[in-house]
């Protein structure tokens, strides 16, 4: 089982939403991280084949993206999802199983377990207009998987959930990806952090890189540094470097920063995260600053 | 019933089907193997396409051809019923335009993109099975008005098929064309206007009715006939592209 993305592009007039993506996946969990206007969902709707690339190939084991047969593979759970208001919670995923092909008495059958899954099984009669954001997401998760898609792409599929409901889709997602390619994008870097066994950073359309967290996080080795310095010291570094965290004591600071150069001759470097990658990369204004800075200057 | 009226075995199967089944088959959703999906027939997936049209749809269809027939019977001439029976025709679209427009008012159009089935199919369904609608209830208000008026069965079609398919027609194109919040309103709009002229038309030169002019008076609805396939090829042709998605991603 492969997906293979072969220099994708999505052009919007002179805008580069997508500009040559080329990436394979195979069964796993990847985690798609990217600030704002990244191209993150513009990717993902290509993936889905409802937009259509400006240049490029998308192919999962030599079948076409715009194939039947590779929507019948697939399993989508977009960023805002409308539903008919009429529908109760069953009717919208017996309505969304007659669109992915499932014979009426399976669906029903799926369409309950799936409910329970989701802790919806209380509220499959009711209407979806009453459901609150988070129970319209579980709901949205459980008809990405009605048709036990072999691709599961998924758009922030975390927004909107409390911190349990968090925790128990995290685990969902990483048994699924056991069997199958699941995609998925998020702002939360410890969702991607907790699950995703490939991550791939996306900036102004341009995969910038992909690994496994280890592997993402060497380019940050002697780039994460932490330091103890007093209060004014520290509204200056603060000006210069990328500060993650400031934490004000009775007469210092504890900065945690990134930097291509230590900030102090005191700083010591730490062992970098995830977040502290993101930062690194998406914090654009620090980083032009931070190159301007002199070494050791401080 | 009371309770100890319902055999125990009754209750026990009643209670498992409308229980939701254990938790020993959720764990055949992380196995990709176990789920053997049984693939669904084109038929049954038109038949159950055909239950979620909205039911309004049919009734109000039913309603209107209901009063129109009513009217057969209490019109002073059968050239009012006819004319009457024209004028009101194209708000059957109208009822219709609410339904291929659903996917796109609930913003169900994406979801529906990327089944397997993709949105240019199921719109094609929808136009088929409301199409049909349309089919069945215009032939029968043709055939109610030729057994009980003097009118020929051609003139009868051009009266009452030409506001429906220049209103279809010019429906569709705005449709297509003119991407504004109110599209049902302006073909609303459309539909009173092509209905009331017309009428106008109908009540004033009932003489060009006769099988005799039939030859010119086809010229309208067979040129709106074009327009209308063409609009809907359109239409289809779109739903593949998927032109809405940009406004979306912007």
């Amino acid at each position: 089982m492969e997906l293979i993305i072969d220099q994708l592009s999505k052009h919007y007039g002179r805008q580069k939403a997508v500009n040559n993506f080329t990436f394979t996946m195979t069964n796993g969990v990847y985690g798609l991280l990217g600030a704002n206007g990244a191209g993150k969902t513009t990717l993902i709707r290509m993936l889905c084949g409802v937009l259509q690339p400006t240049g490029g190939r998308i192919n999962y084991d030599g079948i076409p993206v715009t194939e039947e047969a590779y929507r019948a593979e697939l399993g989508y759970l977009p960023q805002d999802f409308g539903y008919y208001p009429d529908f109760t919670a069953l009717d919208f995923l017996l309505y969304m199983a007659c669109l992915k092909g499932l014979p009426k008495q399976f669906a029903r059958t799926r369409a309950r377990e799936l409910l329970s899954l989701v802790s919806l099984e209380d509220v499959a009669r009711k209407r979806v207009r009453t459901f609150s954001g988070g129970m319209i997401q579980r709901l949205g998760i459980a008809q990405a998987l009605l048709g036990n898609p072999k691709i599961l792409i998924l758009d922030e599929p975390t927004s909107g959930l409390d911190p349990r409901e968090r925790v128990r889709f995290r685990n969902l997602i990483a048994k699924l990806g056991n069997e199958r390619i699941v995609l998925f994008s998020t702002h939360i870097v410890s969702d991607i952090e907790t699950i995703a066994g490939k991550i791939l950073i996306m900036k102004n359309g341009i995969l910038i890189q992909s690994g496994s967290l280890q592997e993402i996080l060497s380019a940050l080795d002697n780039k994460v540094f932490e330091c103890s310095v007093d209060l004014e010291t520290a509204k200056r570094l603060s000006e210069y470097c990328t500060v993650i965290s400031l934490r004000e004591e009775s007469d210092c600071a504890c900065l945690h920063l990134v930097g291509n150069v230590p900030p102090s001759i005191h700083a010591v470097p730490v062992s970098p995260s995830l977040e502290d990658l993101y930062l690194y990369y998406f914090y654009e204004e620090s980083a032009r600053r931070n190159s301007k800075m002199p070494e050791y200057g401080i | 019933m009371p309770e100890h009226f319902i055999n125990k075995h009754d209750k026990e199967q009643i209670k498992n089907a409308f229980q939701a089944p254990g938790t020993h088959r959720r764990q055949d959703f992380f196995i990709t193997g176990s789920i053997v999906l049984p693939a669904q027939g084109r038929l049954e997936y038109f038949r159950i396409q055909l239950h979620y049209i909205q039911k309004r749809n049919w009734l109000a269809s039913l309603l209107l051809f209901l009063l129109l027939a009513a009217f057969l019977n209490t019109a002073e001439l059968p050239s009012q019923s006819v004319t009457v029976g024209a004028a009101f025709s194209p708000f059957l679209m109208l009822f219709s335009l609410t339904e291929l427009l659903r996917s796109r008012s609930y913003k169900m159009a994406e979801l529906e993109s990327c089944s397997r089935y993709g949105l240019h199919k199921i719109i094609i369904t929808r136009l088929l099975i409301l199409g049909s609608l349309h089919f069945l209830f215009l032939t029968a208000l043709i055939l109610l008005h030729f057994f009980n008026t003097d009118y020929g069965f051609i003139s009868l079609c051009y009266c009452i098929l030409t506001p429906f398919l220049i209103s279809s027609s010019l429906s569709f194109f705005c449709l297509n064309h003119i991407h504004k919040r109110y599209n049902i309103e302006i073909c609303g709009g459309i539909c009173v206007l092509t209905g009331a002229v017309c009428y106008l038309l109908n009540s004033t030169f009932a003489a060009i009715l006769s099988e005799g002019a039939a030859g010119i008076c086809f010229v309208p609805p067979l040129a709106a006939l074009c327009f209308l396939i063409r609009e809907l090829v359109y239409l289809v042709k779109r739903t593949e592209v998927l032109k809405w998605n940009l406004s979306l991603t912007n």
